[in-house]
């Protein structure tokens, strides 16, 4: 084997063990950036099942507490009502009780209406037993009775009684109402228009209002201000949902709202 | 012979470092330290000869400095893998290995390669033994590195530059003993020299690297 055959076989096997160092060097940077993108599909995920599960929890204590609003106060309520009536009619003696009993007779009336109204607002029974579409019906006309605010709801390619994921039908419900509050919040908005679309993939949600409008950077920044808007994102994440909105002052909000339903739809 | 003497004083370069960066060094690194004051003492009495060479007095073999070098540094890097592989039949396969190695050298003493200071013998085993032993075990932390992936940025991790460097070394050692020496007797000691000159210069620069990344390891210690 002559000098130059070895020095050929060396500077090969040289060649060999540097290749050997870089592509360890490649390899590695490449299997560390697989793991950290795995590592944060996990942490999303996480992310996602512990907001999922609070929000869970947060449901049942609503319906823990509209049923003991419902059952225990409502029924104490009703049940004090009757018990002074009966008293107002022994004592109508005197006329200046009997206003004062006709008074409080409204105040527990009324205290009987609200406890009503609070159970019946704190969990959507109507939604879990009709639907996004009745459920959103009902309470637009609740708040147009009470704000006068003129609302305008459409729905293209569902049908009245459709139903879907129950998750995806609370969340649509529960961001419906946290816009229509900021609306007649902060907005002052006198007309809203709600309308709910269904393509054969997707959910979408469109909500339009006429009011003060806002700047969207300033209330992103603000961690006060943009707490609305990360529940709503929250909330969203869930049923791997995106929303964008457009605002600018004066001229109104616009919320546009996607669901993706092929994994979701039930 | 002037290539040779440029690489034994490039020892130097790891030598200051360790000195400018002896704060920063853990128990691994003072490991890595006592290879290079092995070697910084062969090279001493490899660069005394050369001086007397060069001045034209009588200068002395250095290969009985050489011989121990290599069995001294083959324990010296088997301890800092010792610490580096965290999987116990690999801690295992070292403590096996090392008792391998010991065989080995005790079959060079009747040769008196490490016996006689002034021998002129290369060692007939330890060489190549060691050059394998030490390729495999730092294969195999090269393999946990990939696996455990804990590292943040490889290229400033300092016992990557470690295993670069011995891989280089030792590879390109082990070809020299199996190929140059074994396989053509006819190749001349000069070849030889060049091709461990330059393979000693590469593998001081690397570990030159490993000292100057101490600070990063201390730096991500200290965090931890």
């Amino acid at each position: 084997m002559s000098d130059l055959q070895l020095i050929f076989i060396g500077s090969s096997a040289f060649i060999v063990l540097i290749t050997f160092s870089i592509l360890f060097v490649v390899y590695y940077k490449q299997k560390q950036a697989e793991q950290k993108i795995a590592m944060q599909e996990l942490k999303a995920e996480m992310q996602r099942q512990l907001l999922e599960s609070s929000l869970e929890v947060q449901e049942v204590e609503r319906r823990r507490i509209a049923k003991d609003l419902h059952d225990e106060v409502g029924a104490m309520l009703s049940v004090t009502k009757m018990s002074f009536n009966q008293l107002l009619k022994k004592i109508n003696t005197s006329p200046d009780l009997t206003d004062q009993g006709k008074k409080t007779k409204e105040f527990l009336e009324e205290s009987i209406s609200q406890v009503r109204r609070i159970s019946r607002e704190l969990v959507p029974s109507t939604l879990e037993d009709f639907g996004l579409i009745s459920a959103i019906d009902e309470f637009i006309q609740k708040i147009h009775i009470a704000s006068g605010v003129l609302f305008i709801f459409n729905h293209e390619g569902i049908e009245e009684g459709q139903r879907f994921d129950k998750k995806i039908e609370l969340t649509i419900y529960r961001i419906a109402q946290e816009l229509v509050n900021n609306a007649l919040k902060h907005a002052e908005a006198q007309e809203i228009s709600l309308k709910l679309l269904l393509k054969p993939n997707k959910l979408s949600f469109v909500f339009t209002d006429n009011g003060k409008g806002f700047d969207l950077e300033a209330v992103k920044q603000d961690p006060k201000a943009g707490l609305g808007l990360r529940n709503i994102e929250s909330r969203l994440s869930v049923v791997d949902g995106t929303f964008k909105i457009k605002s600018a002052k004066g001229e109104g909000t616009n919320t546009r709202i996607d669901i993706p339903l092929l994994k979701n739809y039930a | 012979m002037l290539f040779s003497t440029v690489s034994e004083v490039s020892i130097l370069i790891p030598v200051a470092l360790i000195l400018a960066k002896r704060k920063y060094l853990n128990t691994e690194l003072r490991i890595l330290t006592a290879y290079v004051v092995v070697t910084l003492i062969r090279n001493f009495f490899g660069v005394t000869s050369d001086i007397l060479y060069f001045t034209g007095l009588n200068n002395f073999h250095t290969l009985f400095y050489y011989n121990w070098h290599s069995i001294l540094g083959f324990y010296i890097i088997a301890l800092l893998y010792y610490r580096l592989l965290d999987h116990k039949y690999w801690r295992g396969f070292i403590i096996l290995v090392c008792g391998v190695f010991t065989f080995f050298c005790a079959l060079e003493i009747p040769s008196g390669s490490i016996t006689n200071v002034g021998t002129g013998l290369f060692n007939n085993y330890t060489y190549t033994a060691s050059s394998m032993i030490v390729l495999i075990v730092v294969l195999a932390y090269l393999y946990q590195l990939l696996q455990d992936l804990k590292v943040e940025n490889i290229t400033k991790f300092p016992y990557f530059w470690v295993s670069v460097g011995l891989l280089f070394y030792f590879g390109g050692n082990l070809f020299v003993n199996l190929f140059l020496m074994k396989a053509a007797k006819a190749t001349n000691q000069m070849t030889w020299g060049i091709i461990n000159s330059a393979l000693s210069i590469l593998f001081h620069f690397t570990i030159s690297l490993a000292f100057w990344y101490s600070s990063s390891l201390y730096n991500t210690h200290n965090d931890e």
